[in-house]
């Protein structure tokens, strides 16, 4: 075990001092916190006015008020589903790569593979150090949003919003660890660090954008603003019905979306910050068993991803080389 | 050929080169012989043109280095230390590429005569990421003579290459000397390298120019050394006391 | 000009031995091609949804709904969004060590000592890259007319492909500032592997986080208006988002896009002068980042530092 922790270590200390990194960490944390400071404002601001007009109407005599809004104080993080999406894989596939290339330029790694360690503890140690990282960053920003939320929109949190609010940094540090894998995969497959990072990019690319993209193509109702069937003047059940009419479209829209991580980490994030009606009234655990399929679709990535860089790694000769 | 006035580069208030005088020869084959970090480079990247002196002057075949950039830059040939090339490009094509640049004419006939000069027909048309670094060194040198220069400049041309990769280097070297009568200027800290095909030789450290002589007369100034490298560690040993 | 050109031909030739490259350009056309095939398929399946509403609507007895209003050129505004983030890319990876491999291999000291100036260095490297960026265009535009009219069974009209090359044109500019940003970077670092990465996060900024922060500024200023009837909408909330938006050219870059490819319907059947006209803040914003790095990458190029 004592290996894998000194590596560990390494890792760690080797990202505080990469510059890009600290400078994609520093703009997701200032990103985050901006969105989650005018989320939480707003939310202040709405339930202000509520009770503006809520007073302004008794100073009138009524009785009959309207009902209290929806609040909902968890939606301020929502903008940090797309910054951890895009920034957040950034800067995770930033890391996975340069753990190892930085290793292959040097030439440490023959040095530290020619030591009395074996090849697995040394990959795992890799992996650990930088999942701590991620895992420590995600921590980071839901206790700072936890803070935000709690003391700028004095919106009373139940324990119910706090473990959603776990819950969803916690997908958001899978997500990140999906790419952070694939980057090490990459970089252990190829050898030119250089073209594993172009690469791994491009499958980011098409995995964070194109992918969901062209599932929003297919969204027919996504084709007029504001909604085609709402244009349509249908309601909910006749949309369905329609719908229905187009079962296989439908059903090749949904796995094209399947494939990719960052559609199954917005479904899951969506839900558990009600940012997606429907869940309001779930406990985060039904949310999540709910959710499993989404779930899974972050986790299936990360072992799979893990056990192949696992196998190439213990069986490349030539690892060394750039 | 080659006269130095003076010849002085700064940065900020580390001086790379101070005050450098030099004559080299039509014809000569000049060593210019020094530690790591002397100054070597930086004089090589004056006299070619790509970063200008501080103060001082030199010129090649009577032009200036500053302010007839362009017809010095016709005169010379040169090859950097390290050079990769392009790597996706076939030999010819980089060849033909820096050929062009150089406004070589007739330029696919000088490619083979220079490339059967080299002995390197057998891989004109392959890629240069697929070479050792020895053939890499030759396409470097076949890109450097191609337009047939009066003088060629050289940076360490034989650092890290093998016996045998450095024999060929020389050989190529004393050919074109001879038969074009080239003025060969080449950077080395390799002394073998020097006793082995230099006429002339140079001495620099610190950025100051030590000695500059012709290598006979340099035997015959140190007569109870038995070797250049004794003269070589003498005057250099002398240079850093100085 | 004839070194220039020299230089230029390298570039292309360089391009096309690059798998990597190869392997975005091809994602760019395959996307762009799917992008209008789908896009037309779902105008289609739009269409027959609205048949069945309609017959739904009639066994009824109710009021019909009018026809959705389908613009021709509307079946192709998905390429707005491929060129907006693929196309980004795809300069950023033509460009991004377009410069620093030069310094790494050494051959940058090899060009610089041939009678070349720096600026045909870089005049050079943008030729290629303009031949690379409008023949991929070029394609794109060729290749979509055809299914425009193979899907849609009309012929478009003068009207219609001057949209289409304005558009196209403009995708130009948009890709080209690309490059010329990436360029600039590329001369500006010392390892490639970090301008690339610089022009990532770039990207994702323009892309992405700036419209977002607009539109939740945007939402901020709508949600209290929603709320509370004693609230009003506060212009200067939207004028606020409006100012984050300059920030970006790819915003502005779809904005003008969706007017010329009939996305929007006031400007649908407007005549292409006034929807430029219309637009003029937003192209100006579109040209001034590309003109501002070239005038950076020539003179840094100058300097003796950038060797």
């Amino acid at each position: 075990m004592k290996p894998i922790r000194t590596i560990l270590k390494k890792e760690i200390s080797d990202a505080v001092r990469n510059k890009l990194f600290l400078v994609i960490l520093g703009m997701l944390l200032v990103l985050t916190i901006v969105s989650v400071v005018l989320g939480a404002f707003q939310v202040k601001a709405n339930l202000d006015a509520y009770n503006q007009s809520v007073s302004f109407l008794k100073s009138l005599g009524k009785t009959d008020f309207p009902a209290a809004p929806n609040l909902n104080p968890l939606a301020s993080s929502k903008n940090f589903v797309n910054y951890i999406g895009l920034l957040g894989a950034l800067m995770a596939i930033i890391l996975g790569n340069a753990a190892i290339v930085k290793e292959k330029r040097n030439g440490t790694l023959k040095l530290i593979l020619s030591r009395q360690i074996f090849r697995d503890k040394y990959l795992n140690g890799k992996i650990l150090g930088n999942l701590t990282l991620l895992f420590s960053i995600s921590m980071f920003t839901f206790v700072i949003s936890l803070a935000s939320v709690a003391f700028i929109s004095t919106v009373s949190l139940t324990l119910d919003d706090i473990t959603r609010m776990l819950a969803f940094f916690i997908m958001s540090f899978l997500y990140m660890s999906v790419f952070l894998i694939l980057g090490v995969l990459l970089a252990v497959a190829i050898p030119n660090g250089n073209k594993a990072l172009l690469v791994t990019v491009i499958i980011w690319l098409i995995f964070s954008f194109i992918l969901p993209q062209i599932g929003d193509t297919m969204d027919m109702d996504n084709q007029l603003p504001g909604g085609f069937f709402s244009a349509m003047g249908m309601n909910k059940a006749d949309t369905q019905k329609v719908l229905d009419n187009f079962k296989f479209y439908e059903t090749a829209r949904d796995s094209i979306e399947q494939m990719s991580p960052t559609k199954h980490y917005e479904r899951a994030s969506f839900a558990l910050l009600n940012v997606k009606p429907g869940f309001e009234t779930n406990t985060t655990l039904q949310i999540l068993s709910i959710k499993w399929i989404d779930l899974l679709g972050l986790l299936a990535p990360i072992i799979v991803l893990w056990l192949i860089t696992y196998v190439i790694f213990l069986k490349r000769e030539n690892i060394y080389q750039e | 050929m080659l006269i130095t006035k003076d010849l002085t580069k700064k940065y900020q208030d580390f001086t790379a080169v101070d005050h450098l005088n030099l004559k080299v020869n039509d014809g000569a084959i000049f060593g210019f012989l020094g530690h790591n970090g002397a100054g070597k480079t930086t004089t090589l990247s004056m006299l070619t043109t790509l970063i200008l002196p501080t103060t001082g002057t030199a010129t090649i075949d009577g032009y200036d280095i500053v302010k007839d950039n362009l017809q010095v830059r016709n005169l010379l040939g040169y090859l950097p230390e390290n050079v990769m090339l392009y790597g996706d490009l076939t030999a010819r094509e980089n060849l033909q590429f820096f050929g062009k640049l150089a406004n070589v004419k007739d330029i696919d006939r000088n490619i083979e005569e220079v490339l059967s000069l080299l002995n390197f027909t057998k891989w004109t048309d392959k890629k240069v990421k697929t070479f050792s670094k020895g053939m890499r060194q030759r396409i470097g040198i076949a890109q450097a003579i191609l337009h047939k220069p009066k003088i060629l400049f050289l940076d360490e041309p034989t650092s890290g290459l093998d016996p045998q990769g450095t024999k060929e280097i020389r050989d190529i070297l004393l050919q074109i000397n001879k038969d074009w009568g080239t003025t060969i200027f080449m950077n080395t800290h390799l002394l073998s390298e020097v006793t082995k095909i230099c006429t002339d030789i140079g001495i620099i450290s610190h950025g100051k120019l030590l000695v500059s002589e012709s290598i006979a007369n340099l035997t015959a100034n140190f007569k109870e050394e038995k070797s250049l490298e004794e003269i070589y560690f003498k005057i250099e040993g002398g240079g850093i006391n100085a | 000009m004839h070194n220039s050109k020299i230089i230029a031909a390298k570039e292309f030739r360089t391009a096309y031995k690059d798998k990597v490259f190869i392997m975005i350009v091809l994602l760019f056309l395959l996307m762009s091609i799917a992008s209008v095939y789908i896009g037309s398929t779902t105008k289609n399946a739009e269409l027959k949804a609205y048949q069945d509403i309609v017959s739904v609507i009639q066994s009824e007895g109710g009021a019909l709904p009018a026809a959705p209003e389908i613009f021709p050129l509307a079946i192709l505004k998905n390429i707005i969004t491929y060129i907006t983030m693929i196309g980004a890319v795809l300069a950023i990876f033509l460009g991004f060590d377009s410069f620093s491999s030069e310094r790494e291999n050494g051959t940058l000291k090899l060009l610089l000592s041939k009678p070349v100036y720096r600026d045909q260095l870089i005049t050079g490297k943008l030729l290629g890259a303009g031949v690379i960026i409008g023949g991929i265009l070029i394609v794109t535009l060729l290749f979509n007319l055809t299914l425009f009219i193979v899907t849609t069974g009309l012929l478009p009209g003068v009207n219609e492909i001057l949209r289409l090359v304005i558009f196209f044109f403009l995708a130009f500019v948009y890709m080209m500032s690309f490059y010329i940003v990436t360029l600039y970077v590329s001369i500006r670092t010392q390892d490639r592997t970090s301008g690339f990465l610089i022009m990532m996060v770039l990207w994702v900024f323009i892309s992405f986080v700036i419209p977002q922060l607009a539109d939740t500024q945007k939402n901020f200023a709508y949600a209290l208006n929603s709320i509370a009837s004693t609230v009003t909408q506060i212009p200067s909330d939207t004028a606020l988002s409006k100012t984050i938006e300059y920030f970006s050219p790819a915003v502005q870059f779809s904005n003008v896009s969706g007017d010329l490819l009939q996305t929007v319907s006031a400007t649908a059947t407007t005549s292409v002068a006034s929807v430029l006209g219309k637009n003029l803040p937003a192209l100006l914003d579109l040209f001034f980042p590309g003109i501002l790095f070239l005038i950076l990458s020539y003179t840094r190029v100058q300097r003796e530092d950038a060797i």
